[in-house]
């Protein structure tokens, strides 16, 4: 017998998965685990508006589809939910491409923080801003995929792997690939700003 | 501060409201319970809310969209017969859209391919609020001489109020050359991931809410030579070898099936259907590079042959160019967000006109030009 969801904060995620296929109102303990990690996710890529509908969206398309969740592939469900997520960006792409250039446009009015949030990287972040973001829609879908899972989604290359349904050596392969990229469009800046 | 961290500072924004994590955890319960049926489309983002007769962001075109996304939306879910007679229509346009595109120049010293994306935004202040629509325009020239690079502009063709009384609320403010979204930039709505812990979480920073600047008059915002190579802007995604793609229908559905479920659209979209209509809107309706007139017939020849694509009628896009629009419903079991594509064509020519998503009510884009040319890109100038 297992206990009320709510109250059993130790159930993995592929037990809690297992046990909404009985009990499918468990399903809502994942959403509370993973909700602000996804949109934190999809709000990067695609605008927080966007977030706002599409984060939702990705937990109920996880809950249609939880039968499909394997556990074999590792017990957690984060990177399936990712894998979800990054799957609705590509049906998005052009919010996706709308976002890359409006934060690319040299001048664009980017976020005002007041002084006491104005950290030094946000600073030297912003430096590289334009030259970053054109690099990155210069990059393929599927790199970017990679690019973000790893930046905004702290994945490592297994559960990015996971995700996307590809090989873990793929997915070093194309973080590699974006990164020099991404290195030779900020020319020798990065390292400048790490010195700063 | 290495690429990785920079993308992480100028991407991150602030955590969802409460009340949307909460209405989003509802909207579950509800599938849960059983009490949302699966094929529901997920509810308008927030400046879409509005009563949709009253919205009105280009003339003409939106009691056409909302009355044909209603019609739609109903057939999408099964519970009304498929119309064939709108299905057939469907076909009926697409088939002659592919026998006209026929006829367009196969050859050029460029091909040129211009779109012009709008969005609807509210600017000035919260005491004196007034609407606006936003409206850049991209062209790619695809050079077609060995050697000879294309070139890519964008513009920002200024925006415009949407209504007459919209329009007297921008004189009335001094005509500004740039408006500002209404928003409170004090409010903190959130906060960005930090540094990462050990254990792999971020640190929450306080963040405030950041309004748009929005030019009224129009900017050349760049024009540069264009980058060849997979992937990169105006070229097809991975994967996607235009030179390769057949002109035989069959084969060319094919061909795209197998870039689909290769991982071509970056996720598992399940069913031809709506894996073959993502996949001919890149052919028909996006930047990729040189699409042969008989290729994109082809493309329209796949699309006529779907089961579920929809006549809507004739419409009116935002330019005021009169077109046939065709949908297609997505379902979110299909892992796409579901919600309506539309896709309008010229009767006369077979180009397209428009393509959007959920009936186009808060945005658009529309292609402004498509095809082989002997002129020139503009010069280079701002």
């Amino acid at each position: 017998m297992t206990a009320p969801p709510e109250t059993d904060e130790v159930t993995s995620d592929a037990e809690l998965v297992a046990s909404s296929m009985r009990e499918p109102e468990g399903f809502a303990l994942l959403y509370d685990r993973y909700f602000d990690d996804i949109h934190r996710y999809l709000a990067a890529r695609l605008g927080r508006e966007t977030a706002d509908d599409l984060a939702a969206e990705t937990f109920l398309i996880a809950f249609r589809r939880r039968a499909d969740f394997d556990p074999a592939r590792g017990t957690a469900a984060r990177p399936w939910l990712y894998g979800i997520a990054t799957n609705l960006v590509s049906q998005h792409r052009r919010s996706e491409q709308r976002r890359l250039k409006a934060l690319g446009r040299v001048g664009a009015e980017v976020s005002v923080d007041g002084h006491e949030e104005r950290s030094t990287a946000r600073v030297a972040a912003e430096m590289l801003r334009p030259d970053l973001v054109r690099a990155l829609r210069g990059l393929a879908p599927g790199e970017r995929d990679v690019v973000f899972l790893s930046a905004l989604g702290g994945l490592g290359y297994e559960d990015i792997a996971q995700a996307l349904g590809i090989p873990a050596g793929t997915v070093g392969s194309r973080l590699n690939r974006a990164k020099a990229r991404l290195r030779r469009a900020l020319g020798d800046r990065t390292a400048q700003n790490e010195e700063a | 501060m290495d690429e990785m961290k920079a993308i992480e500072q100028i991407f991150a924004e602030p955590k969802a409201d409460a009340e949307v994590a909460a209405s989003g955890r509802a909207r579950l319960l509800r599938l849960a319970a059983g009490g949302e049926p699966p094929a529901t489309r997920r509810p308008l983002s927030r400046w879409t809310s509005g009563p949709r007769t009253r919205w009105v962001l280009g003339a003409g075109l939106l009691p056409v969209a909302a009355a044909g996304v209603a019609a739609v939306m109903l057939a999408g879910h099964g519970s009304a017969p498929a119309s064939s007679s709108s299905g057939g229509q469907a076909r009926r346009i697409l088939l002659a859209a592919a026998t006209k595109t026929m006829a367009a120049p196969a050859n050029g010293r460029y091909y040129r391919f211009v779109t012009e994306e709008g969005q609807q935004l509210t600017v000035g202040s919260k005491a004196h609020p007034y609407r606006v629509v936003t409206r850049t325009v991209d062209e790619e020239w695809y050079a077609m001489a060995p050697g000879e690079p294309g070139r890519i502009l964008r513009r920002d063709e200024g925006a415009r109020p949407v209504s007459p009384a919209d329009a007297a609320a921008w004189r009335a403010a001094g005509s500004p050359a740039q408006v500002k979204q209404v928003c409170d930039e004090n409010k903190i709505v959130g906060t960005r991931g930090g540094k990462q812990r050990p254990d792999g979480t971020f640190e929450e920073i306080p963040i405030r809410q950041k309004c748009l600047r929005i030019n009224m008059r129009p900017v050349l915002l760049s024009s540069s030579p264009m980058i060849g190579g997979p992937g990169m802007h105006g070229q097809p995604p991975v994967g996607l070898d235009l030179a390769k793609l057949s002109d035989d229908t069959a084969t060319l559905r094919r061909q795209l099936l197998a870039w689909t479920r290769s991982g071509g659209l970056d996720g598992p979209v399940e069913g031809d259907s709506a894996q073959l209509w993502a996949a001919a809107d890149y052919l028909i309706a996006s930047p990729i590079g040189p699409v042969r007139p008989a290729l994109r017939a082809a493309a329209y020849r796949v699309l006529a042959d779907l089961p579920d694509v929809r006549s809507l009628g004739e419409v009116t896009d935002q330019r005021g160019r009169r077109g046939q629009a065709l949908a297609r419903v997505s379902r979110g079991s299909e892992g796409v967000a579901p919600g309506t594509n539309r896709l309008v064509i010229a009767p006369g020519t077979g180009v397209p006109l428009e393509i959007s998503s959920n009936g186009g009510a808060t945005e658009y884009r529309l292609v402004l030009e498509c095809g082989y040319t002997n002129e020139s890109p503009p010069p280079t100038r701002k």
